[in-house]
């Protein structure tokens, strides 16, 4: 059963000063994220897996404001975010540009969605970000994890996505503009 | 007429668009592409970011390592008793301890100085904080803050208190990435006293690596001590590494002496092998090389060429 969202009420102008803005509180948000991940709380081996926030805060923007993240931003924040960890360089950006052109694609296609569906998109697109590093660093012969330790790592990242959202929709009040001021700046239609 | 122009710029917007992420895909794969091929080069791309967002870094570490702090400090005092006890027995046993090795300290040195033993240099090291971790599954590795401004090199041995932690894989110049040795790609060769017996200890996730290649595996005993074996001039020999265990399936693996749950500060030791054998010995190529004979010996008389060597337990002392 999906419920349809009601149009949330208009939140100013949406002009290009607008959208900077946003992609501003958008890409802090993201580097507190990163910086809140990689704080050294459990290094132990199979300590408690971290969500990955990071990837919560530009699925949120992803889904809120897609037209706030243009292609370049989200290859600059996904880069970012794979320099500064510690991950394979170059296939975490590769899975989280590309999940995140997915979501805003899935953002764009319909304006009413259900929240559910819009969780199942982020816990699809958190399967993605994780596996396809994975995938290639196995087809390299550069090892990897085993998947148990990913999975318990995408169970806190899809649950750690309902906080993140709030706090960017309440804190930051970054969220979805009314039908009526989208437009032609609402992506691809 | 305006809406076939809106619809065709709109489809132009499109086309460009999936061009510029087919495009921006391409660069990714060819960075993953160098990283897998030439990794100390992505590495130092990688710690001249680092090294801006230090700052920022350490200034998130401290909220975080309050919170640990209250948790540990929680745990403490609600077996406060039992840890008194358990640390008045340990002082008993560690005052035993002391004095036999005041004792071993003393005779050895005697028995260096009537055999003319050349000590190995005293390896110095610089400590620092582990500021940041991996932040990602797929490796285990940390940041500490100190980098090449404090003499730490690339390959660096990284310890705690007790035992070795890892070994350094990129530097910046404030900051440097410790790859530790529960991570999937970390390999160091060991041995297992007191046997002798060489393996390589080898990461694979769990916080007791596995002991692969071992030459005698029939020599090897849980509860055997296992040191860095020095091999490949990496790592310097004997650092403390901990004990063999076994595994799941009869695994020998190494139960770590260094502590990952507490780890807030590490040494990076500064550590240069003192010799490189780059050339033939004396007796060796003579007749083919003229130009590696070996030089004559000084013209000092026999009983003081080795007085330098000779150290004495006080300028080891001072020496350390």
């Amino acid at each position: 059963m999906s419920r349809r969202r009601e149009a949330p009420p208009d939140d100013g102008l949406f002009t290009s000063i607008g959208r900077i803005v946003v992609l501003g509180a958008v890409t802090l948000a993201g580097v507190m994220a990163l910086l809140a991940q990689m704080a050294p709380l459990g290094l132990a081996p199979r300590s408690w897996p971290a969500p990955d926030l990071f990837y919560c805060v530009l699925a949120y923007a992803a889904l809120a404001r897609p037209d706030a993240l243009p292609v370049m931003a989200n290859f600059a924040l996904a880069l970012l975010g794979d320099l500064v960890t510690g991950g394979p360089v170059g296939a975490g950006a590769l899975a989280l540009f590309l999940t995140i052109e997915a979501l805003k694609r899935h953002t764009a296609l319909a304006y009413t969605r259900s929240r559910w569906r819009d969780w199942v998109g982020v816990a699809i697109g958190a399967a993605a970000v994780m596996l396809a590093p994975w995938l290639m660093m196995r087809l390299t012969f550069a090892g990897g994890p085993p998947l148990i330790d990913l999975a318990s790592r995408w169970v806190f990242t899809v649950i750690a996505f309902v906080p993140v959202g709030a706090a960017m929709r309440y804190g930051l009040r970054i969220r979805r503009p009314a039908l009526r001021d989208m437009g032609p700046l609402w992506g691809e239609r | 007429m305006s809406q076939d122009r809106s619809a065709r710029a709109e489809e132009m917007r499109r086309a460009v668009r999936r061009i510029l992420v087919f495009t921006l895909s391409i660069v990714l794969l060819a960075l993953f592409a160098l990283w897998r091929l030439e990794n100390p080069r992505a590495e130092r791309i990688r710690m001249e970011l680092v090294d801006g967002l230090r700052p920022a870094m350490e200034w998130t570490n401290s909220p975080a390592r309050f919170t640990r702090d209250m948790v540990t400090d929680f745990e403490n005092f609600t077996r406060v008793y039992e840890q008194n006890a358990e640390l008045r027995r340990e002082i008993q046993r560690l005052r035993v301890w002391r004095e036999a090795a005041q004792q071993l300290e003393q005779e050895n040195a005697r028995l260096r100085a009537l055999n003319h033993v050349r000590l190995a240099p005293a390896i110095s090291f610089v400590t620092g904080e582990v500021i940041a971790d991996s932040g990602g599954p797929f490796l285990q590795t940390g940041l500490a803050n100190v980098g090449h401004r404090d003499g730490v090199r690339d390959g660096s041995a990284v310890m705690d208190g007790a035992g070795l932690v890892g070994r350094v894989v990129g530097m910046g110049r404030h900051a440097a990435r410790i790859l530790f040795v529960t991570d999937y790609s970390s390999r160091i060769p060991v041995v297992i006293r007191p046997s002798g017996t060489r393996a390589i200890l080898t990461g694979d996730g769990l916080s007791a690596p596995r002991l692969e290649f071992i030459e005698d595996p029939d020599a090897v005993n849980p509860g055997d001590r296992i040191v860095t074996s020095g091999d490949g001039q990496v790592f310097p020999p004997d650092l403390p590494v901990g004990n063999a265990v076994l595994g799941p399936g009869a695994q020998p693996r190494a139960l770590l002496a260094a502590d990952f749950a507490r780890l807030e500060f590490v040494r990076v030791l500064r550590y240069v092998p003192e010799t490189e054998i780059d050339s033939p010995g004396g007796l060796i190529g003579l007749r083919h090389s003229p130009d590696l004979r070996p030089e004559a010996p000084p013209k000092t008389p026999p009983n003081t060429t080795d007085t330098d060597a000779i150290q004495t337990p006080a300028s080891q002392g001072a020496a350390r």
